[in-house]
């Protein structure tokens, strides 16, 4: 189960996404626990260029703030943590949930505007929505 | 072990039991992949089991005459087809095309009664009285099909 609900994130995703009954999860502010350069079933990762490639981040719960999540990368051996952060840095993402929304927050907290990731749902270049590294939070929607 | 990261893990060693794991960072483009890719000109409809984008979903890229083919089942985990066919089945429907709309039929052959979809109305997360009735889809671009696509 993912991290509880929070009203003030939920409200503005009702107000933002026409057309969608949104019910917005945040997490406490920290780096997120589940992070492992690993972009498996559940989870949402971000990633620092167009088309899935260069650097990433993986999420399975909410993250209040992106600043203190380190993009990783495979070095042919195994996932590094590397020392660039994932906040500002975002221009490609998949969804690997099938059932719940990923929403991508322009500002720490769920603040700003917001990018909706729908379930098994992948935006190779987020210039298209107009928010190529911008991301700086992330909540979910189930 | 934190409890979120045993949770994280345990999923994962499902899903790796289940042939389900959806590790690549690759692209996924084509329809029928289980992947709702968005694009400007060859960029999926997604057509979910459930409604609010649940329960299942099917990607395509373009037109599809017949959904009940053995091809149009929905993907109810990463990379993985499941056997519940699509047709009489969808409940909502995210679209991830930028250029071209889609029209979406009860029957068959573009049959029946329907809607389109535009390529501004980014999602319906229920369908009113056409839940669970589609069985066809056409992409137009306004003028003709939109044969962009390349599966799917």
């Amino acid at each position: 189960m993912r991290t509880p609900l929070k009203k003030a994130a939920t409200a503005m995703a009702l107000a933002a996404a026409a057309f969608t009954a949104q019910f917005v999860s945040a997490a406490p502010a920290s780096a997120h626990p589940g992070a492992d350069g690993y972009c498996g079933y559940r989870e949402v990762c971000v990633y620092r260029l167009a088309n899935y490639i260069d650097m990433w981040a993986d999420f399975f719960n909410a993250d209040n703030d992106f600043s203190d999540d380190n993009l990783w990368f495979w070095d042919g051996v195994t996932y590094v943590r590397g020392s660039e952060m994932a906040d500002n840095r975002a221009s490609s993402v998949q969804n690997f949930d099938t059932g719940c929304s990923a929403i991508l927050w322009q500002l720490k907290e769920a603040g700003g505007i917001n990018q909706v990731v729908y379930p098994s749902a992948a935006l190779p270049n987020l210039a298209n929505q107009g928010f190529d590294n911008k991301a700086s939070s992330l909540s979910w929607s189930c | 072990m934190e409890l979120r990261t045993a949770v994280k893990r345990l999923a994962i060693t499902l899903s790796a039991g289940l042939s389900v794991l959806a590790l690549t960072t690759t692209p996924a483009s084509a329809g029928h992949d289980g992947f709702c890719d968005y694009a400007i000109e060859d960029g999926n409809v997604c057509l979910y089991r459930d409604a609010n984008f649940s329960g299942g979903m099917l990607d395509f890229t373009r037109s599809d005459r017949n959904y009940t083919s053995a091809a149009d089942v929905f993907f109810v985990y990463p990379s993985e087809p499941g056997t519940v066919n699509v047709n009489d089945q969808v409940s909502s429907i995210v679209n991830y095309e930028g250029y071209c709309e889609w029209w979406f039929y009860t029957d068959a052959e573009y049959g029946g009664v329907g809607f389109k979809m535009l390529n501004i109305n980014q999602s319906y997360n229920g369908l009113g009285s056409y839940n669970d009735a589609l069985s066809s889809h056409y992409k137009w671009t306004g003028w003709t099909e939109c044969t962009n696509g390349s599966t799917g």
